[in-house]
């Protein structure tokens, strides 16, 4: 589904460069469950935000579904993450203006995508994580877990065929967290392919293949179970 | 302790450049003005404070009541008055009369110069604190013929020499010998003479009709000016029963002017005179006290809404002061110590704010007001007048507190255990709304602004422009100065160049009046009619249209008036039918003189756009002509006019060639209104100046609060432009607020300004254009800011840790 050659990724502060991503290759497949391990700063959200688009590499190539997309306009880029990608944060990162609802909703009102069809799919989401009575609440009245589960509906209303989670369950607890990866893993089953950035082994063993990042290197690849 | 304070509240300023210079600007905009403003009230407050008993001293005024009900005070008042009064009254100590019947020009020393004096008499310089230079106080003004100079009249005519007992000649009235030389006065007054006449030299020039004022004449109250000195209230009570008194019985048997329906006289105190009310015939450069509040207003909303932006700035940024706040509240300060902190940065930045002020009135403000032409010769120096300097210290820092209180009370409110802990989240943030309100004012206040500028700038345009339905194109009035009519029109006729010259008493177009009573049989009520006198040449050199009749020929007798030209209006205004019926009707002009109609003009504007069209009257009366109107040849302008210069040098050696071209003529009849229309400029830019700062301060506030929404949407696959639309959209609607509410006030007050012009352009494209500007400078202000916010990476702006 997607292949990373050679990537790099640095910042110059003064005459010194920082390496963030040294030489990474990564080849991940339709269907794949990935988990990204590492200790603080070795590149696990840079390598994210590469794999998601939000960021450049300096050097080397993405290619993402037989596209290269470092070679990409913006514009074809964005539609590509758009339409594939759904983002999964630790902070959850909801608007707190907008109520749950209107949360889950927001993706599909930037794909043009007419109200009555936004209506359906929203309501859709909000049965599949029983969430419904909580529609009209806004974020802030949610569990972290609850906000969690927003976030990964809002991800999921596109129908990404990729989903990147960083620590989605870093500001959880176990119970909730557990929680969270079950619902992973059944989307995995689904055909989703999944990216995950996570500290701890239990969840990252939920990954069908684990990597391990240290000073932006990919250090050791193993499987999962 | 309050060094401390300043030298935190100075690296608070130096650390935020960018919100520093958006407060100080702003600030620095609205003081210049307020500098302006406060130096021309202190100016107008310094009026006459000289006089000994000032407070005792009053100045009598006419109000006339007109028939149509309205009334129009007048700063003179009859000389009968201030005889009648010498005579007969007790409960006056004095009486000073000054005559304004000293004008023209004079000749002394061998020098020819323009002279306007007052007549009056020792009692004058008795009552006011004028001091002689030389010359005997108590005898100066007795004589008959005696005159005593003002300094620098003096100075003009002999130099620095002693003039006492040399002779001064008034053209057209008397010698005068001079008795004294006025010392200047040690302060402003609104007195206005460069020379006073002695009173007793009246009654011979009024024997001699070389004046108009009669000194029985209770009539004339537009030519002399009374004031009195009283000893106390109880006088001033009888003075004033007196006058109610006096302005019935003396007009009972009078026929009085056709306008008018009577008098009433009332005191102005010496002391009220300047800044005072609007007065007809008012003497010297003092303001009236209306224009001095339309200032005061001006100046009191650009500084409001310039202290707005301080105050949506400083709130905006208690997100990031919170943690400064709460780190000083946990060590143990308390909640004044933080106000007087924050009030101390305020009155910084308004002190920085003064000096950068200072530098904008010098540089740009000084220079354009003194360029006003109806402000003249307005005191607006700040040099070495210290007094001014404090007043603007004390200013600035009241300034400061006001616009910094609001904030500093919020800011030290802030809970320092909720500050502390929730650096990112909005319970420290205070709410947008009472901002918002800031900003809508200041939008409402600008595009009002803008709105009339671009109307007021059409109009006057429109007018300047406009058809006036006479030919004014390469003719170049000539002011006579006195020469005779024919001698210089036949000298200048035959020059090349020179395609056609006729003459007139008064400009068309112009402010300039004359008018005279008119009705068609003895028993009708007397209208006064505007009239000009000019000669047989002037019709056709004007192309104006005759639609009946014929014009005036030079055959017609030059000493004896037979026939009038009136225009249609007239016709309409004394029902004298069709022009064709009107011709040979007669119509008695002042009383004595009966006309016959013998020519009916197409109307057209004689008096400026302010005016309706009127009633026209012209007589053929060369004697009275006073202007020639020269039309020349357009390829040969410059030496056409040197050529007449010269030999106007050789009719009249002592009065300089005073020409100017019609179309001049017409245009600076509107410079009051360019006047206001360049104060209008000035205010119109500081407010929107202002109100983008304000603005400017809300979008950088709003969008860092908005940071990780905007991230989020990004993420999410919004579009910049997306973005773009979503982050403006608020402002759009604040916009449009301030549209709601400053339209239908700028549409109030310019269909007011625009109703003194009889007519007017259409202020609908003034609106759209007044608003389409604002609009566009705002998203320019805006846009800038919020298109790099949308653009900006959403990884940095969402970063957890």
């Amino acid at each position: 589904m997607l292949q990373l050659k050679n990537i790099y990724k640095w910042i110059n502060t003064g005459s010194n460069r920082t390496f963030l991503l040294k030489d990474i290759n990564l080849h991940i497949k339709q269907g794949e469950f990935l988990s990204i391990m590492g200790p603080s700063g070795s590149g696990k959200s840079t390598l994210l935000n590469v794999l998601g688009m939000l960021d450049d590499a300096n050097e080397g190539e993405y290619i993402f579904m037989d596209q290269d997309v470092l070679k990409l306009k913006e514009k074809q880029r964005s539609e590509i993450y758009k339409t594939h990608i759904g983002f999964v944060f630790q902070a959850y990162h909801l608007i707190d203006e907008l109520t749950v609802y209107e949360n889950i909703e927001t993706p599909l009102i930037y794909q043009n995508i007419k109200s009555a069809e936004r209506k359906a799919m929203v309501a859709d989401m909000l049965d599949r994580f029983q969430i419904v009575g909580k529609k009209d609440l806004f974020p802030t009245n949610l569990s972290g877990g609850q906000q969690q589960l927003v976030g990964i509906a809002r991800a999921l209303i596109v129908k990404p065929k990729l989903i990147l989670a960083d620590e989605p369950t870093g500001n959880l607890n176990s119970k909730q967290g557990e929680e969270i990866m079950d619902i992973f893993k059944q989307l995995n089953s689904e055909g989703v392919t999944i990216v995950q950035v996570t500290h701890s082994e239990k969840n990252a063993a939920y990954g069908t293949k684990i990597i391990h990042l240290l000073d932006g290197r990919i250090e050791k690849e193993s499987t999962g179970n | 302790m309050i060094k401390n304070y300043f030298k935190i509240a100075w690296v608070n300023l130096a650390r935020n450049k960018s919100v520093s210079f958006i407060n100080i600007f702003g600030l620095a905009l609205g003081m210049s003005l307020c500098l302006l403003i406060i130096t021309i009230v202190k100016d107008q407050f310094s009026f006459d404070k000289f006089h000994p008993d000032a407070d005792k001293i009053y100045r009598i005024n006419t109000e006339a009541i007109r028939k149509n009900g309205s009334t129009e005070d007048y700063a003179s008042s009859p000389y009968a008055l201030a005889a009648f009064l010498r005579q007969n009254n007790s409960s006056t100590e004095k009486v000073v009369a000054l005559a304004n019947t000293l004008n023209g020009d004079a000749i002394a020393n061998g020098k020819q110069l323009g002279v306007s004096g007052l007549m009056t008499n020792g009692t004058f310089l008795d009552v006011f604190g004028f001091t002689l230079l030389y010359g005997d106080k108590n005898t100066a003004l007795n004589e008959p013929n005696t005159i005593v100079l003002t300094e620098k009249t003096a100075k003009k005519f002999f130099g620095n020499k002693n003039p006492l007992n040399r002779t001064l000649a008034f053209k057209g009235l008397s010698d005068f010998k001079i008795t004294g030389v006025l010392k200047m006065p040690p302060g402003k007054t609104h007195f206005e003479f460069d020379a006073l006449g002695s009173e007793s030299t009246i009654p011979s020039l009024e024997k001699q009709e070389k004046i108009m004022l009669k000194t029985d004449d209770w009539k004339n109250y537009y030519m002399n000016y009374t004031y009195v000195k009283i000893s106390g209230s109880d006088q001033k009570e009888a003075l004033e029963k007196e006058l109610a008194f006096l302005s019935k019985d003396q007009y009972k048997k009078l026929e009085l002017e056709s306008r008018d329906k009577g008098y009433k006289f009332y005191l102005q105190r010496l002391d009220k005179i300047v800044p005072g009310p609007m007065l007809s015939n008012n003497m010297g450069r003092g303001l009236p006290m209306p224009l001095l509040w339309v200032l005061i207003t001006f100046a009191a909303i650009i500084i409001i809404s310039a202290g707005f932006n301080y105050n949506s700035i400083s709130l905006a940024r208690s997100l990031s002061r919170a943690k400064e706040i709460g780190i000083r509240k946990a060590t143990g300060a308390m909640r004044i110590q933080l106000i007087v902190q924050f009030l101390v940065e305020a009155i910084l930045t308004a002190l920085i704010s003064l000096a950068v002020a200072i530098a904008f009135y010098e540089v740009v403000l000084k220079p354009g007001f003194q360029s006003l032409t109806i402000i003249q010769e307005l005191d607006v120096s700040l040099n070495n007048d210290a007094g001014l300097f404090v007043l603007f210290f004390v200013f600035s820092i009241i300034v400061g507190l006001l616009s910094g209180i609001f904030p500093a009370m919020f800011l030290s409110k802030l809970n320092p255990v909720v500050a502390l802990k929730d650096l990112g989240g909005k319970s420290v943030l205070p709410k947008l709304a009472f901002r918002k309100v800031l900003l809508v004012v200041q939008f409402s206040v600008a595009l009002i602004f803008v709105v009339t500028l671009i109307n007021l700038y059409r109009q006057t345009n429109f007018v300047i422009n406009a058809d006036y339905g006479f030919q004014k194109k390469n003719i170049l009035n000539i002011d006579l100065q006195g020469n005779d009519y024919a001698t210089v029109k036949h000298t200048i006729e035959g020059y090349n160049g020179v395609k056609k010259v006729s003459g007139v008493s008064h400009i068309m177009g112009t402010w300039r009046d004359m008018n005279v009573d008119v009705r068609i049989h003895p028993a009708d009520d007397k209208v006064t009619v505007r009239d000009y006198s000019i000669d047989a040449n002037y019709l056709s050199n004007l192309n104006l249209t005759l639609v009946a009749g014929k014009d005036f020929t030079v055959d017609l007798p030059a000493d004896r008036e037979l026939f009038a030209i009136v225009n249609e209006n007239f016709l309409k205004k004394f029902h004298l039918g069709n022009p064709t019926e009107a011709i040979g009707k007669t119509i008695m002009v002042d009383d004595s003189t009966p006309l016959s109609i013998s020519g009916v003009l197409k109307d057209f504007h004689f008096k400026p756009f302010t005016y309706n069209l009127e009633p026209l009257l012209l007589r053929y009366s060369p004697k009275d002509v006073a202007y020639l109107n020269v039309l020349i040849n357009e390829n040969d302008k410059k030496n056409t006019i040197a050529q007449l210069e010269k030999s106007w040098r050789s009719i009249d050696s002592k009065h300089d060639f005073s020409f100017s071209f019609f179309e001049d003529d017409i245009k600076n009849t509107y410079t009051q209104f360019e006047d206001i229309g360049k104060m209008i400029r000035v205010i119109a830019l500081m407010a929107v100046v202002i109100a983008c700062l304000g603005l400017l301060g809300l979008v950088i506030f709003s969008i860092k609060r908005q940071v990780k929404e905007i991230g989020i949407r990004k993420i999410l696959g919004a579009t910049v432009s997306q973005i773009t639309f979503f982050v403006s959209r608020s402002f759009m609607k604040l916009l449009a607020i301030a549209t709601l509410i400053g339209m239908p006030l700028s549409i109030l007050l310019n269909g007011f300004l625009l109703n003194t012009f009889a007519t007017r352009i259409n202020p609908l494209a003034g609106y759209i254009a007044g608003f389409i500007s604002l609009l566009f400078i705002a998203c320019i202000t805006i846009g800038f800011k919020i298109i790099r916010a949308a653009m900006a990476n959403p990884v940095k702006s969402l970063r957890s840790e």
